[in-house]
């Protein structure tokens, strides 16, 4: 993954879950490391959760294939630590995460047709 | 208390990070701990504690790992760009990881595979004498087994050659003389049939044979019915009892054993064997009882002898304690003894290369690094930081020694089947196990594991001495100092000219120790000799003296009648054939000594050419009728007496009938036990007087020996066709088959130091081709201030000579040490000699001026230029 980061994001696809998870807690807005931790956790009620080790190797992979940046803009100083840094989404990353989502919602779509989806037949 | 905890906790979480590559920490290891400081505060500890192992049980290998693929990926784009680089130090490492890898196969197929099956280690080998692992004499052996208390079975085994079937036909064969026990205490039972009764040998016991399977499968084509039936053994008609498993090869290892036969078997043609407490001739070993620990048996043995050395007056200074050894592999004491010597030696001359290799490998890599410094110190400039460098350049090295240690266990495959080449001239002898040789898991563990060792020690000294390259001065490619690495390049290379120093003199010596036993006088004339071994232990003389001194008569009187042959002559005993008799020797009132026995006749010294010091040899006149006389050598005579001459026409007591005889000559010492040792002390007595079944029949002829061989067999053989004569062969033959453990060795070290010597003059270029090309802006200056060509090339050649002086200077005493040790197994060698170490010595200041010009001429054609370009 380090390697491709080819202008079409469907080669990237399919994501991992760590992958998926980062670029949606990113999606809204800036966040430092913990803070995409967190966020992660409070989203799925504690069912995935990442370590500090495999959450900043991803990153590390992530902004090597350029799905991430490091943000240059920093809140409001009284709240920050100067340590932290913090990570947005570029447009490729974007992309991808659009890409990945609709290649999940057709997956979905596709599970209802056959109605596999027994327990969300009605949403 | 909980802020203790929590700092305990986070200093525990600190040394996990610092378990991260180093780029990854320098870039996430600050939040990484902030992280993990803020759900200290939050979170139970005990669930932090799980979730962050978990973690980083997963995610430290794989950044590990992604910074390995990253350095190997540059170590292979690097390595592909020089490729002659490359090639070189493959190769060298192979060499020395090879060599090693084939001397541990021969080694671990040896002394740490289990010959016997022996799950609990209770099966152990006794050894004699502080190491040395002498034999044992037959009552010793008794008094031994039958008193201790410590095993269960102890056994004793002798190995000889036999001949096996009749005539033209019979095969010599291994033959393991065993005690009725030894297969009980190693713990196996035959294929087909049975075994030894263990007890005391019962009537007829002494002419069972058991086959080995292969005998059994080659030449009786695996038939189970010839169980009971009759094959002559060395003439004697022997039974066949039974058929030993298949893959059990006995206890002599490399030596297959053929056939076992009753140690008292050896009692009708030997008897003195079994009652001369000085004739050690049996190797002992034995199955302890349950509980009972080797030291504690050795405690038990060694306690039974305290008592026979008071109650046989055994001589004080003897080394006789006794070690009780539980290990696999060749179980015989004194024979594994020998090929542990072997093996050492091995692989300290293999070691020796291996050190070699890595440390031009070292020095190489260091070259190198130098033309990259450049590269280095811009990296740094970049922000690589130190340990990354380390690691690059080490990746890099371990790479290398990867490839190294798999082309090497390739050559080690190669070399062990060469084994089967090296297979003694003497094969009708015995036959060799070479199909234990061969490389399994073990053997590939061992390479991967001195691969790794070596790539870590040739990849870390150069890397970290490259890793601290990196100033400005670097980048501009200015800095020209460089000196504690140079330091660090000279030690290299000094220790590789010293080491090689070591296997060149040692191969120096091997080659003068082989020179010497070629032209060395063996103490007899080599030239025009034939021996034929005449054996009498067939039934129909079994017993009859006066019917084998008449077969003996006529076989001398005929062959003399021979065309081409010059005199005949008879002995018990030919020099260095293995396992001379012994005897104990006594003058009256003094403490008795032991010598070598051999009956001859009256031509004996005649044929030999031993020179008569004094008195006279024997005759005609010494008849069975006449007063006993007997020869003796100088050695011997001079351990009885004060002056060698005082022994003629004096009395001494032979054997342990102490038998009173008449000292009527004094002969040269001329031979040892074997073409190292020094002569050893003899009693010759005449064949007349006293009589033994086996002979040994001389012959002198005026013309090629080799041409007589089939005229002599042929007389024999129309005397009696049941004499087994398939050992006759000529004296050369016999001095060839002699040394060709000697021959073997020597072309071995001489090649082993060779390449020693190859490594290191490549060692020794590479640096002084890196010293020059770090100069050669100062050898420019020089000589636009005018310095002549010569003045230069003497500056550059001073270099290489004080790099040689200092290898010669480290290795003559290293040498001096390992040779010490060479020149007991070597023959006619002293651990000096002058002469080889000047030679090495002068090849080595040889080379140094080469190695120094060949770069130092290429600098001076750039040397203007470059301070052109840099000015």
């Amino acid at each position: 993954m380090a390697s491709s980061s080819g202008s079409d994001p469907s080669s990237l696809l399919p994501l991992t879950p760590a992958v998926l998870h980062i670029l949606l807690s990113l999606a809204d807005e800036e966040r430092h490391g913990y803070g995409i931790m967190q966020e992660i956790e409070q989203r799925t009620g504690g069912e995935f959760t990442l370590g500090s080790g495999s959450l900043y190797g991803s990153i590390k992979r992530m902004m090597a294939s350029r799905l991430l940046a490091e943000s240059d803009e920093r809140p409001d100083p009284a709240l920050d630590d100067q340590r932290r840094r913090y990570y947005r989404l570029t447009p490729f990353g974007r992309q991808v995460l659009d890409a990945e989502l609709h290649r999940l919602q057709q997956l979905v779509r596709n599970a209802k047709v056959r109605k596999l989806l027994k327990g969300l037949a009605a949403s | 208390m909980s802020t203790l905890r929590n700092r305990v906790a986070r200093r525990l979480h600190a040394l996990l990070v610092r378990s991260y590559p180093s780029e990854f920490r320098d870039e996430f290891g600050d939040q990484m701990r902030m992280d993990f400081g803020v759900q200290l505060s939050r979170r139970r500890s005990g669930r932090l504690w799980a979730g962050t192992l978990f973690d980083w049980f997963i995610s430290m290998p794989r950044e590990q790992w992604d910074v390995t693929r990253q350095d190997l990926r540059y170590a292979y784009r690097t390595l592909s760009r020089s490729p002659l680089f490359t090639l070189v130090v493959v190769a060298s490492l192979a060499l020395g990881i090879g060599a090693n890898s084939a001397i541990y196969t021969f080694a671990h197929a040896l002394l740490f595979q289990p010959v016997v099956p022996d799950q609990d280690g209770s099966f152990v080998g006794v050894m004699r004498g502080n190491g040395s692992g002498e034999p044992v004499s037959w009552p010793d052996y008794v008094d031994y087994r039958d008193r201790n208390q410590s095993f269960s079975q102890l056994a004793a085994v002798s190995i000889l050659p036999v001949n096996f079937g009749r005539g033209r036909q019979s095969d010599a064969v291994m033959a393991e003389a065993v005690t009725g026990n030894y297969f009980e205490a190693i713990g196996i039972r035959t294929a087909y049939g049975r075994l030894f009764s263990s007890g005391e040998c019962p009537a007829g016991c002494d002419s069972e044979v058991i086959l080995s399977n292969r005998l059994w499968r080659t030449r009786f084509n695996s038939d189970p019915a010839i169980i009971g039936r009759q094959a002559p053994l060395s003439g004697i008609p022997a039974t066949i009892i039974g058929i030993a498993p298949a893959g059990f090869d006995g206890t002599v290892m490399p030596v297959a054993t053929d056939i076992w036969i009753h140690l008292s078997n050896q009692r009708s043609s030997n008897p003195g064997l079994f009652t001369d407490r000085r004739a050690r001739w049996l190797g002992v070993a034995g199955r302890l009882k349950p509980g009972v620990s080797a030291a504690q048996a050795a405690a038990n043995l060694n306690g039974i002898d305290q008592q026979l050395r008071v109650s046989y007056r055994y001589p004080d200074g003897e080394d006789r304690r006794l070690s009780v050894i539980s290990t696999p592999g060749v179980a015989i004491p004194h024979i594994r003894r020998r090929i542990v010597m072997l093996v050492s030696l091995l692989f300290f001359l293999t070691g020796a290369v291996l050190l070699i290799s890595c440390a031009n490998i070292a020095s190489l890599v260091m070259v190198r690094a130098s033309a990259r410094r450049q590269e280095t110190a811009m990296r740094r400039a970049l922000g690589a930081n130190q340990a990354r460098l380390v690691r690059q350049s080490l990746t890099e090295s371990v790479l290398l020694s990867v490839l190294g240690g798999f082309a090497g266990l390739l050559l080690a495959r190669w070399m062990t089947s060469l084994l089967p080449l090296l297979q003694p001239p003497s094969n009708d002898l015995y036959s060799y196990r070479l199909d234990i040789f061969h490389a399994g898991p073990i053997v590939w563990v061992f390479t991967a594991a001195i691969s790794m060792v070596a790539g870590v020690v040739f990849g870390l000294l150069p890397a970290w001495s490259s890793a601290r390259s990196g100033s400005i001065l670097e980048i501009r490619g200015l800095d020209a100092s460089g000196r504690p690495r140079q330091r660090l390049h000279r030690v290299l290379v000094a220790g590789q000219v010293a080491f090689s120093l070591v296997l060149l003199i040692a191969a120096g010596l091997f080659m003068r120790s082989l020179r010497e036993t070629q032209i060395i006088h063996p103490g007899f004339p080599v030239d025009n000799g034939l021996i034929a071994p005449l054996n009498l232990n067939l039934a129909s003389y079994s017993g009859n003296e006066e019917k084998g001194r008449r077969f003996f008569q006529t076989v001398e009187d005929r062959v003399a009648g021979l065309p081409g042959v010059l005199r005949v002559a008879l002995t018990s005993y030919f020099p260095y054939n293995p396992g001379s008799p012994l005897t104990a020797v006594e003058r009256p009132g003094a403490p008795p000594t032991t010598a070598a026995l051999s009956l001859i006749d009256s031509s004996y010294i005649d044929v030999m050419n031993t020179p008569l010091l004094a008195g006279r040899t024997f005759s005609k006149q010494d008849t069975a009728a006449s007063e006993p006389v007997a020869l003796i050598d100088e050695s011997l005579a001079l351990q009885l007496w004060p002056d060698a001459h005082h022994a003629l026409g004096e009395t001494i007591l032979l054997g342990r009938g102490r038998k009173r005889i008449v000292v009527a000559g004094i002969v040269r010492s001329s031979f040892g036990r074997s073409l190292t040792d020094s002569p050893q002390p003899i009693v010759f007595v005449p064949f007349a007087q006293n009589y033994a079944s086996t002979m040994q029949l001389l012959v002198r002829t005026s013309d090629d020996p080799g041409r007589m061989i089939e005229p002599v067999r042929r007389e024999i053989e129309r005397l009696d066709d049941a004499v087994s004569l398939s050992r006759v062969r000529t004296f050369q033959k016999h001095m060839t088959d002699l040394m060709w453990p000697i021959r073997v060795s020597s072309r071995m070290v001489v090649c082993l130091g060779l390449l020693a010597m190859l490594l290191a003059v490549v060692g020794m270029y590479g640096v002084i081709a890196y010293s020059v090309s770090r100069r050669t802006r100062e050898i420019g200056i020089r000589m636009a201030l005018g310095a002549s060509r010569t003045g230069i090339l003497r500056l550059i050649a001073r270099q290489g000579l004080t790099l040689a002086a200092w290898g010669i200077l480290a290795g003559v005493p290293l040498s001096l040490a390992a040779n010490t040790v060479l020149s007991r197994s070597l023959y006619g060698i002293r651990p000096v000699e002058p002469a080889v170490a000047l030679a090495v010595a002068a090849l080595w200041i040889g080379l140094a001026v080469v190695s120094s010009l060949i770069p130092s001429v290429g600098a001076m054609r750039h040397a203007l230029a470059s301070i052109r370009d840099q000015g």
